[in-house]
């Protein structure tokens, strides 16, 4: 299996060197990533979502990531590379459940015609679109979201799925957990608008390797719904475009998170020290929350913390496991109930204030 | 089912405790569980090699208690978290589980909002729309 790999990678490789792939690096948290695209898959422009900071070119990044697209000329070479390990790759929770079985995922996105692939072997993944048109919203505001996943497994580090607000003078973060609609995104925003950072409203990395938590911003993307109580507060956001499925207004946070940065008053922060975990729950209204809101976050904290990043990717789960004990034992958590409209969200944020 | 000792239904469940919480997720149908205090005890217990009975030896519980814990044995054994192991481990020794400060002996939370999600292929089967993690109406 690592030699077939290997001379994927290696095929890969030729095929971007004959077809003039453009080579971007983005910055990903404390690794780097190598993106490799075809023509048609440069326009899609997949780095705008994630840290602005200039990468230099590096001979061994952390993942090479070639994106091709169906339209392109090298399509047919790459996906007949690629179609073997689609029957053969392991399938199910149960048979990816962790590096040892699965070190190779194979993702097939039938109804959006993707092919994603992630080797952690030989450090490289493909991402194969069938049809740009068919594109869905989410893979340019969280681009790769699944090998960033697999790639911070590999190095004992977690994408989680929360928000995050940072205090800038004392460089510490709050993650904001809960299922979809507990109000992440809003309460990001507005600690945003009163003159905090962030990490972005949806996904962050927390290294783990170091006694003290860290939590990394991989995306720098916000998104509102109009309905959501912080529309209205977007100062220190700019705005991208509006996902037409969801109707959200995506927003990308400020600057290239330095603390010269910080200090101008941009919004978007590049790394902190985790103070603690907050987990979301709308006291009032609980209309727009999914399923896992009916799991108590004060009886049940870690289920609560947890599952939904579990839920949102579930491969090696074993180590999403390990790694979420870690951080639920190194880090306090507190459940934080957010009153409806602005009152709520300004009794939550100096509830947070207070935490950091 | 008493009289035998247990181990973890794996690679089929995982499971993890964490502080006072056990975990276990069963990564065939998808459910997964959150056990604490005695229960969690009782688990732990379990997986060292004792045996039911073993258990109920060495506590004085009352009736109530007892059934509810049978009723816990039962449960982890119809819901396939753990299997039969054999008969009592040789180094397995009596837990002494105090139930005074336990409001509900021997309960386990069973969540199930992600038994259909999880038994969907992640990315086979979801909303076109809205993608991963909903499902297609």
């Amino acid at each position: 299996m690592r030699q077939a790999n290997e001379d994927l990678s290696a095929a890969l490789d030729r095929q971007a060197a004959r077809h003039s792939f453009r080579s971007r690096f983005v910055k990903v948290g404390p690794f780097t990533i190598r993106l490799r695209t075809d023509l048609n898959a440069d326009q899609l422009a997949l780095e705008t979502a994630f840290d602005p900071s200039p990468v230099r070119a590096q001979d061994k990044p952390d993942l090479t990531v070639y994106v091709a697209c169906a339209s392109d000329r090298s399509a047919s070479v790459l996906r007949s590379l690629l179609e073997p390990l689609v029957s053969t790759a392991p399938s199910g929770l149960k048979g990816l459940a962790d590096r040892a079985a699965a070190p190779c995922v194979v993702m097939h996105d039938r109804p959006h015609q993707l092919l994603k692939l992630f080797d952690a072997n030989s450090a490289t993944a493909v991402l194969f679109i069938g049809d740009p048109d068919l594109l869905p919203g989410w893979e340019r505001f969280s681009p790769l979201k699944e090998f960033i996943h697999l790639l911070a497994l590999s190095h004992d580090c977690l994408l989680l799925h929360a928000g995050s607000v940072v205090d800038k003078e004392r460089h510490r973060s709050a993650l904001l957990v809960g299922p979809g609609g507990a109000g992440k995104s809003s309460l990001t925003a507005f600690a945003v608008h009163q003159g905090m950072r962030t990490h972005g409203d949806d996904y962050v990395l927390v290294d783990l390797r170091a006694a003290q938590p860290r939590c990394w911003a991989i995306y720098r993307t916000l998104k509102l719904h109009p309905s959501s109580p912080a529309a209205g507060f977007t100062r220190g956001l700019s705005r991208w475009q509006v996902d037409a499925l969801s109707q959200k207004t995506v927003y990308l946070g400020t600057g290239d998170g330095s603390d010269a940065s910080a200090a101008s008053g941009d919004s978007f922060a590049a790394q902190t020290d985790i103070a603690g975990i907050c987990g979301l729950t709308q006291r009032a209204s609980t209309s727009g929350m999914d399923d896992r809101a009916r799991v108590d976050p004060n009886k049940n904290p870690y289920v609560y913390c947890y599952m939904s990043t579990i839920q949102q990717i579930p491969y090696w789960v074993g180590s999403t496991l390990q790694l979420t004990k870690q951080l639920h034992q190194a880090v306090g958590y507190r459940a934080l109930s957010v009153d409806d409209g602005v009152g709520g969200m300004t009794d939550a944020l100096r509830r947070i204030r207070a935490l950091l | 089912m008493y009289d035998v000792s247990y181990r973890l239904n794996a690679p089929t469940c995982i499971a993890e405790a964490v502080d006072d919480d056990l975990i276990v997720i069963n990564l065939v149908n998808g459910k997964y569980y959150n056990m604490r205090g005695s229960s969690a005890l009782a688990w732990e217990a379990l997986l060292e090699g004792c045996t039911p009975n073993q258990l109920l030896r060495a506590n004085q519980w009352t009736d109530a208690e007892t059934q509810a814990f049978q009723a816990f044995v039962q449960l982890l054994v119809d819901e396939s978290l753990m299997v039969e192991h054999g008969p009592a481990g040789e180094s397995a020794s009596s837990v002494s589980i105090v139930l005074s400060e336990d409001p509900a002996p021997f309960q386990m939370d069973v969540f199930t909002d992600m038994e259909e999600m999880l038994r969907l292929d992640p990315v086979h089967e979801v909303d076109a729309n809205v993608g991963w993690p909903h499902k297609p109406d």
